[in-house]
């Protein structure tokens, strides 16, 4: 039988991108290059930790798409004035839409046995949002009850809270602890 | 037709002779940290209202999430006299059968899918026939889009026309092979894009069609 698997997140590239799905027992990477897609799971019990940074990949595309513009726009202007104003405002367009969707986002997903970095989501604003989803559905696969969340500044461990057949290794947090530095 | 690329390549994870694998090895990480992607320092989660937080070492914006580690209680047991062992480790106690090849295995060796437990080999096995099993959609790892290649070859040709030649049998070896690929993918896909590499093949002889029969109507008395 199928799991059902929902569409989380999606990172395009110029060869096709990234795919993200969740379902109950994993979260799915689908990459696609041309015509080929591989997947890769990551079982969400096997995951420790997901950071999100922003990139300035969408200042470097800004600028490209500036001045490239702005280029076509002052080389079609000595013919017709009204075709280079057509390219320059289709550069500012094209500026205002990168200004307006926000910074660019890198991802580094940590499971027990690998660390990888792969763009879960295109632009940091919709960070908290996957995170959340993938978050929810950790705490819903590890059975773990929601506690009220605090923020992390005590120095004492906490005592696992896992109410499952799983061991947490000392060292680690649990997931009570983990709950309580999402903000969520 | 294959490919045989890893996509997920290693560029992707974090190389072990990587600095930052490096720095990793000379400083472990605390526990409840996170490695800040920019300068491997140690990052604790705090609460915030945006959800973001600043590296305390390089000032870099982080958005973290940290469940911890948790691993399965495998502890097999040692087998007593009287009981069945596992088939890899005849030291060890029976703790599942395997629903593929009925193999008795420890809890070392027992890998849970879903609600199914199998062993090691028939796991392995799965993959090597790239789960191509519409069911086993936990071994299936890639996926070939034939459809899309049968839209660039119906549509492709318009670049350099001759190529029609070979797009035409090109796209109907596609469509009736792999006519159920789509919908058996790991993210089902509908089969239009098919029906779109023969829109593309049909345009231009029915444009050109049309402009003759449109002509030949127009010069009737």
């Amino acid at each position: 039988m199928r799991t059902a698997l929902r569409k989380i997140s999606r990172v395009g590239s110029l060869t096709g991108g990234t795919k993200w799905y969740l379902s109950e027992d994993c979260l799915l990477a689908a990459k696609r290059v041309m015509y080929a897609v591989e997947y890769r799971r990551f079982y969400l019990r096997d995951l420790v930790s997901i950071v999100v940074w922003p990139t300035r990949a969408w200042l470097w595309r800004m600028a490209v798409e500036v001045v490239l513009f702005a280029g076509l726009g002052a080389v079609f202007w000595q013919w017709d004035s009204t075709t280079g104003a057509i390219f320059v405002a289709v550069g500012l367009a094209l500026a205002a839409w990168e200004l307006a969707m926000g910074p660019t986002a890198g991802a580094r997903i940590c499971t027990t046995g690998s660390s990888v970095d792969l763009p879960l989501v295109a632009r940091t604003r919709r960070a908290r949002k996957v995170l959340g989803k993938i978050d929810a559905e950790v705490r819903a696969a590890r059975g773990v009850v929601e506690q009220p969340t605090a923020p992390v500044t005590s120095s004492e461990p906490e005592e696992p809270s896992l109410q499952t057949n799983f061991e947490v290794p000392s060292g680690t947090v649990s997931i009570a602890d983990a709950t309580q530095t999402d903000g969520s | 037709m294959s490919f045989n690329t890893n996509l997920f390549t290693p560029g992707d994870s974090i190389a072990a002779n990587s600095p930052a694998a490096a720095a990793r090895r000379t400083s472990p990480i605390a526990a409840g940290a996170v490695i800040c992607p920019s300068c491997n320092g140690d990052v604790a989660p705090v609460e915030s209202q945006t959800g973001w937080q600043t590296c305390p070492y390089c000032a870099k914006r982080l958005q973290i999430r940290l469940w911890g580690a948790v691993r399965p209680n495998a502890n097999a047991a040692a087998a007593l006299s009287d009981q069945a062992t596992c088939f890899f480790h005849p030291d060890k106690a029976f703790q599942a059968c395997c629903q593929r090849c009925g193999r008795f295995v420890c809890a070392l060796c027992d890998l849970q899918l879903g609600a199914e437990h199998v062993c090691p080999a028939c796991f392995e096995r799965g993959r090597a026939g790239m789960g191509g099993e519409a069911g086993n959609s936990e071994w299936r790892h890639r996926d070939v889009l034939y459809d899309s290649i049968a839209v660039t070859i119906g549509w492709g040709w318009i670049l350099f026309w001759p190529t029609i030649v070979a797009a035409i049998p090109g796209a109907i070896f596609l469509h009736v092979k792999y006519r159920k690929a789509p919908p058996s993918y790991l993210i089902p896909r509908h089969g239009w894009r098919f029906w779109m590499a023969y829109a593309g093949l049909a345009w231009l002889p029915l444009l050109i069609g049309s402009a003759i029969f449109i002509r030949w109507i127009a010069r009737r008395p």
